[in-house]
C-alpha cells in the first residue's frame, strides 16, 4: 500500500502568475512580491524545507496518473520568495522542525529589520506551533542575542557606516538553522528613489541562527559566520615609484670674431644643466615600476551546501602594470651662425642647424581579471589585456612643441582593440609630468577600502571610447552571476556570464536586456532560470 | 353485618373448599408415590446413577450414505425473508460515539509529503450500541 500522498502537488517555475506544471498545462497562483522596493533578488528567492517525516511512495498507477494530471508530489516543500510563500500563502518566515517532532513558525518579520553594526544584537521572535490540525495553539518566545557582531570597519578610509539590516538569505530544510546577512542597499532605501541596481544588496557580514528544543523549550543562539573583514576581504593599491627630474635650460655659448665691417656670431646649443637658474626650467615625470589594483575574496554571498556546510561566492579582481617611464635621452647639437653688422646692428642668419630634444619611449602592460567563485573554483572571469607605447620627442629649442605618437592596445575576453594617435603639440605635458596615467583601462576608482567595500562598476576601457562595465548580477539569494554591460555611443548591450548556484553553476553566458534580471534557482531539482524580463519563482 | 345466613353459607363454602383441596393433595401424592415404584421396578434410576460413574461407551455409528451417483433432480424450493433480529448477541445497531472528546489520538499522525503539515489520526474511539453496551474501535497506527 502506497503511502497517503497530500500537500501540495502543485510544483514548477512561476511565472507571470501561473505554475508550469510538467503535464503542460498551468495553474493559477500569486507571484512573490518584493520587500524592499526595487530589489527584484527577493521575488526569486528560494528556500527549501523538508519535515523530518517527508517522504512520497506512489504505485506506477498513481504516478501514471499524477504525470497526466500535472501533478509532482515531491518530500520537500519550497519557501518562495523572500516573504518566503507556502502553500499559496505568505509564511513570512520559516519552519523550525524541533527533534520532537513539533514545527513552530520562525516570523522574519522580527528578524528581518534594520540595525546598528555597532551595538549588540538582541531581537525578540515570538515562534508559533506550525502544521498541527488538533490541539491548542501554542507560542513561545526566543531572543536572538549577540554581544559582538564583528563589525568594526577593516580600513577606516572608507567606513562604510553601522547602518544596515537584515535578511535571510538561506536555511537548513529542518529550518534549525538560518544565515542572516548582514547589507546595505547599493541604492539607499532613503531617501526613496527610482533607481536600482543589479547587485541591489552589499553584504558586510553573516550572522548564524541556531535553534534547538528541549523538552519542548525551543532557544537559539546567534554566532558570526562571517565578520565584516571577512566579507571584506582584502585589498592591495600599489602605485609604482614616480620620480620628478628637471633641467635648466642653458644659453646657447657664444663665439664672436671680428670680420671688420661686421661680427660673425657662432651660437652653440648648450645641454641642459642639472642645476642653477641660468634658464628656464623644464621638469618631467621619470620610473615606473608595478601598479596594483587587487580585490580578493570581496564576498557576495553566502549559502548553505547540501551537506549543511558553508559555501561562499566571492569576487576577485586584478588588476597590475608594469611601466617604464625612462629618463630622456637629450640631444644638443648645432650651432646659429649669423653676421651683425658694426654699422646698424643688422643681423644676417648664414647658417642654423640647431637641435636639442629630450626624446623617450614610455611603455606600459596591463592585466586584468575579474573573477567570481564559488567554493573557490572559478565561475565566471573576465580578462583583459593591454599595452601602450608612447615614443616622444620633446623640444627643448621651441619650449612645449612635443612630437608624440600612443600606440594603444586593448583586448577584453579576446576582443583587441588598438589605436595609433599622433599627438599634437597640444598634448598634455603629462607625458613629462610627475603623475602618469598609467592605468589608463582600468577603472576603478577611489581607495582600496573603498574598492573593496563596492566589489562592483569596474569600467574596462577600449581605446575607440567604448567601455564595458562589470558588476554582480543578484538574481536571487542564491543565484548569482556577472552582468557586463557595454557601452558603446549612446547604446547599452548587456551580457550575463555564468551564474553559481548552492552546489553548482549554469556556464551559460547570454545577450540580455537591461530589465532581463530576474532568475530564480530550484533548490529541490538544481534547475535554473534566468535573464527573464518577468519575475520568476520555484514553487 | 352480614345475616346469619349469609353466615352459615360462608362456613359452607370454606369447608367444601378445603375438602376439595385436601382430596387433591392426596391425589397427587399417590401418584408420586405410584411413578417413584415404576422407576424402581424398571431400574432407571440405578442406571443413571451407574452411569454417572462410569464412561459411557462409544456409540457405533454407520457409515454415512453415498448420495446416487448423477444428476439431481430439479425441484423448487420457498422460503421466506426474515429479518434479523435487533438483538440476540454481538453488537446491536446502530452504534454511536457518546463522547467526542473521548477519543485518543496517536502521538504523530499522517504527515503530509513534505513533512510540515500534520493531520491527526485516530489511536480509539468509544462507541456505544443500541443496547447501550460500549464498542471499542481501535485504529493502527499511520507508518509514514
Amino acid at each position: 500500500m502506497t503511502r497517503p500522498a497530500w500537500g501540495n502537488p502543485w510544483r514548477g517555475l512561476l511565472v507571470g502568475g501561473q505554475i508550469q506544471l510538467p503535464n503542460g498545462s498551468t495553474k493559477a497562483a500569486t507571484q512573490p512580491t518584493v520587500i524592499n522596493a526595487r530589489h527584484w533578488d527577493e521575488m526569486g528567492a528560494t528556500f527549501l524545507q523538508r519535515g523530518p517525516l517527508a517522504g512520497v511512495s506512489r504505485s506506477a498507477e498513481e504516478l501514471a496518473a499524477d504525470t497526466a494530471a500535472g501533478r509532482t508530489w515531491r518530500a520537500d516543500a519550497i519557501l518562495s520568495g523572500q516573504r518566503m510563500r507556502l502553500y499559496g500563502k505568505n509564511l513570512a518566515g520559516w519552519i523550525y522542525c524541533a527533534p520532537d517532532g513539533a514545527r513552530w513558525r520562525v516570523p522574519t518579520s522580527a528578524i528581518m529589520v534594520p540595525i546598528t553594526t555597532s551595538a549588540p544584537l538582541s531581537l525578540n521572535v515570538t515562534l508559533r506551533k506550525f502544521g498541527e490540525f488538533s490541539g491548542a495553539d501554542a507560542t513561545q518566545v526566543v531572543t536572538l542575542a549577540l554581544a559582538d557582531l564583528q563589525q568594526a570597519d577593516p580600513d577606516p578610509s572608507y567606513s562604510a557606516g553601522t547602518a544596515a539590516y537584515l535578511t535571510v538569505c538561506d536555511i537548513t530544510p529542518d529550518g534549525s538553522k538560518a544565515l542572516l546577512m548582514i547589507y546595505q542597499p547599493v541604492v539607499p532605501f532613503s531617501p526613496p528613489s527610482t533607481a536600482w541596481h543589479p547587485m541591489h544588496k552589499r553584504p558586510l557580514g553573516w550572522l548564524e541562527v541556531s535553534l534547538a528544543s528541549v523538552d519542548g523549550v525551543v532557544s537559539a543562539t546567534v554566532t558570526v559566520a562571517r565578520s565584516r573583514a571577512q566579507t571584506m576581504g582584502t585589498a592591495s593599491f600599489i602605485d609604482g615609484n614616480i620620480t620628478t627630474a628637471e633641467g635648466y635650460i642653458q644659453p646657447d655659448a657664444l663665439v664672436r670674431a671680428d670680420m671688420g665691417t661686421y661680427y660673425e656670431d657662432t651660437l652653440t646649443v648648450q645641454p641642459l644643466a642639472a642645476t642653477g637658474d641660468l634658464g628656464s626650467r623644464l621638469d618631467w615625470g621619470e620610473g615606473g615600476g608595478a601598479y596594483e589594483r587587487v580585490i580578493s575574496g570581496r564576498v557576495l554571498a553566502l549559502w548553505y551546501t547540501a551537506a549543511g556546510g558553508l559555501e561562499e561566492v566571492a569576487i576577485n579582481m586584478s588588476a597590475t602594470a608594469s611601466a617604464t617611464n625612462p629618463p630622456p635621452t637629450e640631444s644638443a647639437t648645432g650651432s646659429l651662425v649669423q653676421h651683425v653688422q658694426k654699422s646698424d646692428g643688422a643681423v644676417t642668419i648664414i647658417s642654423d642647424d640647431r637641435e636639442h630634444y629630450l626624446a623617450r619611449t614610455s611603455v606600459a602592460s596591463e592585466a586584468f581579471s575579474y573573477t567570481l567563485t564559488r567554493a573557490g573554483t572559478i565561475i565566471d572571469q573576465v580578462t583583459a589585456v593591454a599595452s601602450t607605447s608612447i615614443p616622444q620627442t620633446r623640444w627643448v629649442t621651441a619650449l612645449g612643441s612635443i612630437d608624440a605618437t600612443e600606440n594603444d592596445s586593448v583586448t577584453v575576453d579576446g576582443e583587441t582593440n588598438t589605436r595609433s594617435l599622433v599627438l599634437g603639440s597640444t598634448f598634455p605635458a603629462a607625458l613629462y609630468s610627475a603623475s602618469p596615467q598609467w592605468f589608463p583601462w582600468v577603472s576603478i576608482g577611489g581607495s582600496a577600502a573603498e574598492g573593496l567595500y563596492r566589489a562592483t562598476d569596474i569600467t574596462l576601457l577600449f581605446p575607440s571610447g567604448t567601455t564595458i562595465t562589470l558588476t554582480p548580477l543578484r538574481y536571487s539569494n542564491n543565484l548569482i552571476a556577472i552582468r557586463r554591460d557595454r557601452h558603446e555611443g549612446a547604446a547599452h548591450s548587456y551580457t550575463h556570464g555564468p551564474a553559481a548556484f548552492p552546489g553548482g553553476s549554469d556556464p551559460s553566458s547570454a545577450a540580455a536586456s537591461l530589465d532581463a534580471v530576474y532568475g530564480s534557482y530550484n533548490p529541490a531539482t538544481g534547475e535554473v532560470v534566468r535573464d527573464s524580463t518577468q519575475p520568476v519563482c520555484w514553487i | 353485618m352480614a345475616t346469619l345466613e349469609q353466615q352459615r353459607r360462608a362456613n359452607g363454602e370454606r369447608i367444601q373448599n378445603e375438602r376439595r383441596a385436601n382430596g387433591e393433595r392426596i391425589e397427587a401424592e399417590r401418584r408420586a408415590i405410584g411413578n417413584r415404584m415404576v422407576e424402581e421396578r424398571t431400574g432407571k434410576s440405578v442406571a443413571d446413577d451407574l452411569n454417572r460413574l462410569t464412561t459411557p461407551q462409544q456409540q457405533r455409528r454407520s457409515l454415512p450414505t453415498v448420495p446416487t451417483v448423477g444428476a439431481v433432480p430439479a425441484g423448487k424450493g420457498r422460503g421466506e425473508y426474515v429479518p434479523k433480529a435487533a438483538t440476540t448477541a454481538g453488537i446491536a445497531s446502530p452504534i454511536s460515539e457518546p463522547d467526542y472528546t473521548a477519543r485518543a489520538w496517536w502521538p504523530g499522525g499522517i504527515p503530509s509529503t513534505d513533512g510540515l503539515l500534520m493531520l491527526p489520526a485516530a489511536k480509539t474511539i468509544v462507541m456505544s450500541d443500541a443496547n447501550g453496551a460500549e464498542v471499542m474501535f481501535e485504529y493502527a497506527e499511520p507508518t509514514p
